[in-house]
């Protein structure tokens, strides 16, 4: 359980951390590529590795926070991540034993469909949209950190998949 | 009896699930709804939030503005010689103005002498660092470090050293965010000079923003500077944003004055607009008080 707890604040303070590299100002008014969405792939490898140990709550936390300081429209973003976390959930006993190139498209996949849904809802509350260009410069390089972002937890936080040996009931029900 | 148990606890919990997630989308959808109805209010959440966090982006904004300089240090190192040249030239185009400047400062302090001018004490400004940036593709925004308590209002111009670099919209006690020129959400009322054309300066997240609205574009030329109008009594009037450059498909662009490229510290002028005198004075009309009064 303190494990678990353990697991939750990691990812709490990694997805927060995540929050302030994207807002860090390299060159605030002249940024010629935006910065990944590193929090919504955080997020997505998280729940893949250990779904019990990232509660929607915390996840929703995280997205609206992310909205807020990174001035995005507020809500969407939060939507968009808690909605492809809780598809990637479903499908996580599919996923488990996948190779990662195969993730990574299906996450790619999520992404493409979240920026769509993003663009959608702006457009029908006549909001002002950025170019198809942009939001695909976007999500191109939010799919790019993948890789990068399954290194630093995988190498460094040490999150992989449990492997067969350590499924324990406890851990069958709160995968359930 | 206990698998049972378990069972009826696992679908418990994943109508719980299904619930929960019901309300969040509900929550994010409205959250979203209330924004793009009713933005002070949200902004005001979102400044809230961008207070509790400013200590955090001291930690993260220092650093890397250490490395942003010393990348910016070594690539000038690297081209010296260059610089030097450069340097030189300019000292000599600028000596040039040091003249004039002086000459005009005389001339200046002399008029005034005789004008007996005031100059308006509200025209102050404080300058805040950038402490985060929203640069993605739904805005072209900063964070800066100055809020409420140093004095910044909602609106008021953002510049650099050199020209107008956005506007400020949402204050918080301690942090402000200023909306770049560039945002897509920036829509600034500005003159071409000197044809003296109103027209509207539009963001569209590249570095040059539209210039839209122009009455006659014959009378524009690449090069005519771009100030603002002060109309909609939200910028100040005559703070230059530009110059007017014309790109391929014939359109308006404006290059900014500022210069983003080195943007970090950003002036925030007080600037309250003045009350708009839109009425003949009561004076001549009708007797509204006696000369002893005073008005209101």
């Amino acid at each position: 359980m303190t494990r678990r707890l353990t697991r939750i604040l990691m990812l709490a303070l990694t997805g927060f951390a995540s929050i302030l590299i994207v807002a860090v100002p390299v060159q605030p008014g002249a940024t010629q590529w935006p910065m990944p969405d590193l929090l919504l792939m955080l997020c997505c490898y998280w729940v893949l590795r250990r779904p019990d140990c990232a509660p929607i709550l915390v996840l929703f936390a995280l997205g609206l926070i992310a909205d807020m300081i990174l001035m995005r429209p507020i809500g969407i973003g939060a939507l968009t991540l808690v909605l492809i976390t809780e598809l990637l959930r479903a499908q996580i006993r599919t996923l488990r034993d996948t190779a990662f190139p195969l993730e990574w498209l299906t996450v790619a996949m999520l992404v493409g469909i979240g920026m769509l849904l993003q663009m959608a809802l702006l457009w029908i509350s006549l909001g002002t949209l950025p170019m198809p260009v942009e939001m695909a410069q976007y999500a191109g390089i939010t799919i790019l950190s993948y890789p990068a972002v399954a290194l630093f937890c995988g190498g460094i936080l040490g999150l992989r998949h449990r492997t067969s040996g350590k499924i324990s009931y406890s851990n069958y029900l709160g995968e359930g | 009896m206990a698998y049972t148990s378990g069972q009826d606890q696992n679908s418990l919990w994943r109508t719980t699930r299904q619930i929960l997630l019901g309300v969040i989308v509900l929550i994010c959808l409205a959250l979203f709804i209330l924004w793009r109805i009713d933005s002070p209010r949200v902004e005001r959440l979102q400044m809230a939030v961008a207070d509790a966090v400013l200590p955090s982006l001291e930690w993260t904004t220092r650093p890397a503005a250490k490395v942003t300089s010393m990348v910016q240090d070594f690539q000038s190192y690297v081209r010296v010689y260059e610089q030097n040249e450069e340097l030189r030239r300019e000292l000599q185009a600028m000596n040039g103005w040091h003249e004039a400047a002086l000459q005009l400062e005389q001339r200046n302090a002399r008029l005034r002498a005789l004008n007996n001018v005031q100059l308006s004490p509200q025209a102050t400004f404080i300058t805040g660092e950038i402490m985060a940036e929203g640069a993605g593709p739904f805005s072209r925004s900063g964070l800066l470090n100055v809020g409420s308590e140093n004095g910044v209002m909602d609106g008021s111009a953002a510049l650099d050293g050199l020209g107008l670099v956005g506007r400020i919209s949402g204050v918080g006690e301690e942090t402000s965010r200023v909306i770049f020129l560039t945002d897509i959400n920036s829509r600034v009322p500005v003159i071409l000079q000197p044809s003296g054309q109103r027209a509207i300066l539009i963001g569209d997240n590249t570095d040059a923003p539209l210039i839209d609205f122009v009455e006659d574009t014959e009378r524009v030329q690449a090069g005519d500077r771009v100030v603002t109008s002060g109309d909609g009594r939200v910028l100040p009037a005559d703070v230059l944003a530009g110059q007017v450059i014309v790109s391929a498909n014939g359109r308006l662009r404006l290059r900014l004055a500022a210069d983003y490229q080195q943007l970090r510290f950003v002036r925030v002028l007080n600037y309250r607009p003045r009350p708009a005198i839109d009425q003949p004075g009561g004076l001549i009309t009708d007797e509204q008080f006696f000369f002893g009064e005073e008005p209101e």
